[in-house]
């Protein structure tokens, strides 16, 4: 399933965020497990990740370095930064506010996401 | 960490370490399939980032298209993953300009501005042209039939502005003096006016007959410019009351100066009867000149009465016994009564018409008082007068288009416009039913300071152009009231002279048998001061020094002095340039020295006259 663009808006932000919080990640590897963690829901193209890290990176939500694989080829880490980690804190109590209030209207079954992976714990 | 990313590291965080120097050069030596080095390309290209900015994303993009090659998707997959080109493009283009350093955002957001502003100036040009040039004034009111819809209804043989105009023609023009004043019979040179003033007899016959004519009767006629460079145009000015031509002043001043000299020559002859029909004359041309109260008529009416009450007071003191008691009373009676029920004064009300006139002529009309400048006002203006506050570029085509817009912008709206007027109007009103020693000159003040500002002068153009010689023109009555009023205690001093043998010792004595009240200097609203010398009385008010110096004429001559100057105490200057530390004596009158030091070019002059009367 494809969230809208108006939702992911939303959404991609602290979903990366999230999943930077279990440590530095490259841009194909977010791309990955974006799509994975999330069961394709967050799957987002690189057309739009990439304008994304740039923007947390701008905001210092998130900060960047070049580093040099085993595999001996270049890749760019992104890393939450503690100004990210407490917008993603006050992000998470809102979308869980709204998860709750979504569930007590009924728009979401059985009360807010449970899932066990990264994402999940992110919105739950 | 390798070293190249400790090097990264230590250069700055989040910069590639890289060995390419352009973003092309990096993505040409990654090796990446074609499709995905057309789609990093494309995206780098649509950036139009800084190369610094582009070498790191193309390094980034790289990096993830390798990684995804080395997970086994083939290149097809990785493009059609990547989303649309054009889109990322724009999105890292905005997102990494973010991250650019405060000075350059700050820089950027104020060359924002000023474009934005810019083109937001550009639109207001061009729906302010756009109005400028399509809005057409309304004229509601022909001011000018208006004014002389009474003239036109007064009968032929009661007009006396057909008699004056015929012995207009007559006269001869008088001979010139230069900086000189006249000579006056028995001094130097005066054979030359006597005989030039013999010759105009029969001229000056036809003047005087024509001031015993009830009515002036001269109708109103436009024609402001010679070649009105609007001729089709509905806001052209020379059709308006500013318009109006008044070529009729010029023909009874000269007529009242002739009848001045005339006054001289007939008083030496002992001709009591020429004498005092000439001065007669001379307050009658004063009524008949502003028989429509255009200011600068006015200004001419006090002018030429001015003349009778110099008149006046010269041949009494000349002449004393020149005119009979019957004719002394007869002036002082004339001259009390001088401007009828107004009095000396000046009516600014066509003055008033004139501003609406015009601002009919060169405003839009929206229904409720207000309206913006037209075009054809804006070039209607330009032609009214010095354009001094509005740029001359305004005389080419090009500059009028260019320049129109702005300057409705700049010229205050209709309802504005007229508010303003209305304003000054009631000050300069005020200060006119006001005598001098009470005056504010508040409207002198706030032309003053509309003038000096060249914004407020285009403003209020054309108030700021109008104005200025209005307002001032509120003082000249005041002034001549104090000369009228010397000129009566005078007359009534000769006339007590007559009847009891003495000169009356002070004023009280005169009053009321011979004047009506006390009359009040003009500069402090005390009694006019009236001294018994051996020699006479002397009448004399303290003048603008505003301190009263005995009846001593100011050591500089007779202490005329500007108008700006009239109440200025110590500082007062004459006409001179020099202080005014002295009296205004009306009486005796104070005649300048007659040098009669002329120019070659005078002297000339003169002697062509001497030869053509010899």
């Amino acid at each position: 399933m494809r969230v809208e663009r108006e939702l992911m808006r939303g959404a991609g932000p602290v979903a990366v965020l999230k999943l930077l919080t279990a440590g530095e990640k490259y841009g194909y590897e977010l791309v990955d497990a974006l799509a994975r963690e999330s069961d394709g829901v967050l799957a987002m193209g690189q057309s739009t990740l990439y304008p994304m890290l740039y923007n947390l990176e701008a905001k210092g939500l998130i900060e960047s370095r070049w580093s040099r694989a085993d595999s001996g080829r270049r890749r760019k880490y992104y890393r939450i930064t503690d100004r990210g980690a407490k917008r993603l804190a006050t992000d998470s109590r809102q979308w869980q506010a709204l998860a709750r209030a979504m569930a007590s209207l009924g728009v979401l079954e059985g009360g807010a996401a449970t899932g066990t992976n990264t994402l999940g714990g992110a919105i739950a | 960490m390798s070293s190249a990313a400790e090097q990264a590291d230590a250069s700055g965080r989040g910069k590639a370490p890289v060995a390419a120097r352009t973003a092309d050069e990096l993505l040409t030596s990654a090796g990446l399939p074609e499709a995905l080095e057309h789609l990093v390309g494309s995206v780098l290209k649509r950036t139009r980032l800084w190369p610094r900015e582009r070498l790191d994303v193309a390094a980034e993009l790289i990096s993830h298209f390798q990684e995804g090659l080395e997970a086994d998707a083939d290149a097809d997959t990785l493009a059609e993953s990547f989303g649309d080109a054009r889109r990322a493009a724009r999105l890292i283009r905005r997102a990494t300009k973010r991250k650019r350093p405060a000075w350059w955002r700050a820089y950027a957001m104020s060359l924002r501005s000023f474009i934005i502003l810019i083109c937001l100036l550009f639109a207001a040009y061009v729906v302010q042209t756009v109005r400028v040039f399509v809005g057409k004034p309304d004229i509601r009111t022909d001011y000018v039939a208006q004014l002389n819809e009474p003239i036109a209804a007064i009968p032929q043989q009661d007009r006396a502005w057909p008699i004056y105009e015929q012995a207009g023609a007559m006269l001869e023009d008088e001979p010139q003096y230069g900086m000189n004043r006249e000579p006056r019979p028995g001094e130097k040179r005066w054979e030359i006016l006597e005989s030039h003033i013999i010759a105009q007899a029969e001229a000056l016959e036809l003047a005087r007959a024509a001031a015993r004519k009830p009515a002036y009767g001269r109708e109103l006629t436009t024609g402001f410019m010679d070649e009105p460079p609007m001729s089709n145009d509905p806001g052209r000015l020379d059709e308006s009351l500013i318009g109006v031509l008044l070529p009729d002043l010029s023909v009874m001043r000269d007529i009242a100066r002739q009848l001045r000299i005339d006054t001289w020559h007939a008083a030496a002859n002992g001709d009591a009867d020429r004498a005092v029909a000439n001065v007669r004359a001379m307050i009658r041309m004063g009524d008949h000149t502003s028989e429509v109260r255009i200011l600068i008529s006015d200004l001419v009416r006090l002018s030429i009465w001015n003349y009778a009450i110099d008149l006046t007071l010269e041949v009494l003191h000349r002449h004393p016994e020149l005119w009979t008691d019957r004719q002394l009373v007869t002036l002082a009676h004339e001259l009390a009564v001088l401007g009828g029920e107004d009095g000396i004064s000046v009516s600014f009300d066509i003055e008033k018409m004139m501003i609406h006139d015009i601002i009919q002529r060169i405003y839009t009309d929206d229904g409720s008082g207000d309206g913006y400048l037209t075009a054809s006002g804006v070039r209607a203006l330009a032609g009214i007068a010095d354009f001094g506050v509005v740029p001359s570029v305004l005389d080419e085509e090009v500059g009028q288009m260019a320049l129109l817009p702005v300057m409705s912008a700049v010229v205050a709206g209709r309802k504005e416009m007229t508010a303003r007027h209305e304003e000054l109007w009631a000050l300069m009103k005020r200060d006119a039913s006001t005598p001098l020693w009470e005056m504010t000159f508040e409207a002198d003040r706030a032309v003053d300071e509309m003038y000096q500002s060249r914004l407020n002068k285009l403003r209020y153009y054309p108030l700021s152009i109008l104005m200025p010689a209005v307002g001032r023109a509120a003082v000249l009555p005041e002034l001549l009231k104090q000369r009228r009023d010397g000129a009566l205690v005078a007359l009534a001093a000769n006339i007590h002279r007559r009847r009891t043998g003495s000169w009356p010792a002070s004023l009280d004595e005169m009053v009321p048998g011979l004047l009506p009240e006390l009359p009040r200097d003009r500069y402090d609203g005390s009694v006019l001061r009236y001294a018994l010398t051996p020699d006479g009385p002397v009448i004399y008010g303290i003048g603008p020094d505003m301190d009263d110096d005995g009846g001593r004429l100011p050591r500089t001559g007779s202490g005329r002095v500007l108008l700006d100057d009239v109440r200025r105490g110590p500082d007062a200057r004459g006409v001179d340039g020099k202080p005014v530390d002295g009296d205004w004596v009306l009486y005796p009158p104070y005649l300048e020295p007659l040098e009669l030091e002329f120019t070659d070019e005078e002297m000339a002059e003169l002697q062509d006259w001497e030869d053509a009367t010899n």
